[in-house]
């Protein structure tokens, strides 16, 4: 084993952090506002980076159950609204979540997201990437059809229509023969590789015209697209797409492993750069102390030269 | 991938909830380790287990008894008409099948003897060539190996359904592989009417992510079948999920336990446990 990383305890002026996931990204952001010099220890794919887009501050399920889940004689517009809006969030959460500028955190209600497997579920924020329904009351949502494995437009479509928290929002879901698969190599790359070709402006600008088409074609008033989790690797592409489209376009949600974590992973790069936190890429093996100082012995091999 | 077992013990319990238990799974582990100590490294992916009737003998342990099968004529008992089939084991299944249906026969004095031995298992008729079929449907040649040895040639029966639809090439199941075109032909030809039947015909889910990146996609083409509203569908992929995390909790070590939370996570995200899809 190797030691290089060490600090001292009490009163410091640095500040070691072990982990790069979302806890170790805020005590980093928050130790560099207190004025500390930050060091964070991280070896890539944790819980974070495996994250699909929603951000919990309770089990979902819970507040499903405070919703949809009220057996009561109500509609279901009714019971929609039963909903308490989510408890404020301390300042400083809000702050990082601001300075993070990854998530999005509507105002005063839960967002509701689309789920690969077919559900609406709720969430306190989500990746901006993502189909937020709660910002579309009303709308017609289209499902363009694609020939990927975990993609069925029509089977989702048809859950949708049945889900309770849609139908409070009197959303109607159809399946739309648009083409949104630009190669043949679509039909079978993974999630992620398809979201990181949307990083291209001129691959964005294709798909925003093909789904100006499709709601042009669908006759409607309020229109907006549900896509699979493709808009984007190296930031969300959503609002871009939809700016150009003239109309809302989101993803819906993978559980684990989709682009979201990616996104996640480029956003913190970002702010560990701006914050100027040295990173040292390796795998922490244990915390010792030695006098006053503190040392953290990294897993032999695992450690890459520190960036800054 | 590997099998180890099996083990051998009476069991007396509720048989919709037979199991492996922990102490089989630990003297498995023991046994194979001293040949191959690698195994304590080995990420366990599932266990599975089953209850098969013997025939009752006084005395000997389990392992002792007979595999032998019989055919009882409960005429003696005072129940004509009533036959039972016990003991046996799944090699034998076929000369069993055909000893009950001979006595049937000869009971309604048909007269013919048994001729299934003569005639091939379903799709066993001719060979299939597993790499061509691969080729003609651009799909793994390991996904073309698994339908030949799975279905012989009624593989070609799924190529067909591939042929009028193409988007049903696409893998389901990335651990096993599973195609969509073979989760639809046995929901419509071999009986399967939940998530857990699809598995146990096609292996969906039983690969090392344990169903968390098929069973859902899985419960919504049952829904589609079968004309069930779809969250029927999610329900049976969440309730075939969680007794999947039940079989394989006695064999979890400190490797399995962090892909086991990562499996609880994603099913969390997508389908959530108690919010309206289990009572």
């Amino acid at each position: 084993m190797t030691s290089i990383v060490e600090t001292r305890p009490r009163g410091a002026r640095s500040v070691l952090v072990i982990g790069g996931g979302v806890a170790g990204l805020a005590a980093a952001w928050a130790a560099r506002r207190a004025g500390k010099a930050v060091t964070l220890v991280d070896r890539g794919a944790g819980a974070s980076v495996l994250g699909g887009g929603a951000v919990d501050d309770e089990p979902w399920e819970r507040r499903w159950r405070r919703t949809a889940g009220v057996p009561s004689g109500e509609s279901a517009l009714a019971r929609a609204h039963l909903e308490p809006p989510p408890d404020p969030l301390p300042a400083d959460v809000e702050a990082f979540v601001r300075d993070l500028g990854l998530w999005v955190m509507p105002e005063g209600r839960a967002p509701r997201l689309v789920t690969l497997a077919g559900r609406v579920r709720l969430a306190r924020a989500h990746d901006a990437a993502l189909l937020d329904l709660g910002a579309i009351p009303g709308a017609r949502v289209l499902l363009p059809r694609a020939p990927r494995a975990a993609w069925d437009a029509d089977a989702l479509a048809a859950a949708l229509n049945e889900d309770p928290l849609a139908q409070a929002l009197s959303l109607r879901f159809a399946a739309s023969d648009t083409a949104v698969l630009r190669h043949d190599d679509e039909r079978r790359i993974g999630d992620a590789d398809l979201a990181a070709r949307h990083d291209d402006p001129a691959r964005v600008a294709w798909l925003a015209e093909r789904l100006r088409e499709a709601a042009a074609r669908a006759g409607v008033d309020r229109v907006a697209v549900l896509v699979g989790p493709w808009l984007g690797a190296a930031a969300p592409r959503a609002a871009e797409v939809a700016e150009r489209a003239g109309l809302p376009v989101g993803e819906a949600l993978l559980g684990v492993g989709g682009p979201a974590g990616l996104r996640f992973a480029a956003a913190r790069g970002h702010m560990l750069q701006r914050l100027g936190v040295e990173v040292v890429r390796a795998r922490a093996a244990a915390v010792v102390r030695h006098g006053e100082r503190m040392r953290v012995e990294l897993e032999a091999g695992s450690a890459s030269p520190p960036t800054r | 991938m590997t099998v180890i077992g099996t083990t051998d013990d009476d069991f007396y319990g509720d048989l919709d909830e037979v199991r492996a238990t922990s102490e089989e799974v630990r003297y498995l582990v023991q046994g194979v380790a001293r040949i191959f100590p690698q195994i304590r490294e080995a990420r366990a992916i599932g266990t599975y287990a089953g209850v098969r009737p013997t025939l009752y003998k006084y005395g000997p342990t389990e392992d002792a008894l007979s595999r032998d099968h019989r055919v009882i004529d409960h005429a003696a008992h005072g129940a004509p008409g009533m036959y039972s089939m016990v003991g046996g084991k799944l090699a034998s299944y076929r000369l069993f099948a055909e000893e009950m249906v001979d006595v049937l026969a000869h009971r309604f004095q048909l007269g013919t003897p048994g001729y299934s031995h003569r005639s091939a298992l379903p799709g066993g008729d001719k060979p299939v060539d597993a790499l061509q079929l691969a080729l003609r449907l651009e799909i793994d040649a390991v996904a073309g190996r698994r339908l030949v040895y799975r279905h012989g040639s009624r593989a070609l029966r799924i190529e067909e359904r591939i042929g009028r639809n193409p988007r049903e090439a696409v893998t389901v199941c990335p651990c096993e592989p599973v195609l969509e075109a073979e989760v639809r032909y046995v929901l419509e030809h071999e009986l399967a009417r939940t998530v857990a039947d699809v598995s146990r015909r096609t292996r969906l889910g039983l690969g090392a992510c344990g169903g968390m990146r098929c069973a859902a996609r899985c419960g919504q083409i049952v829904a589609q079948e079968l004309g069930l509203p779809p969250v029927e569908g999610a329900r049976q992929s969440l309730s075939f999920l969680l007794k999947q995390a039940r079989t394989r909790a006695v064999a979890l070590g400190p490797e399995q336990a962090r892909q086991e939370g990562l499996a609880i996570a994603a099913v969390r995200a997508e389908l959530g446990v108690g919010a309206g899809l289990v009572r």
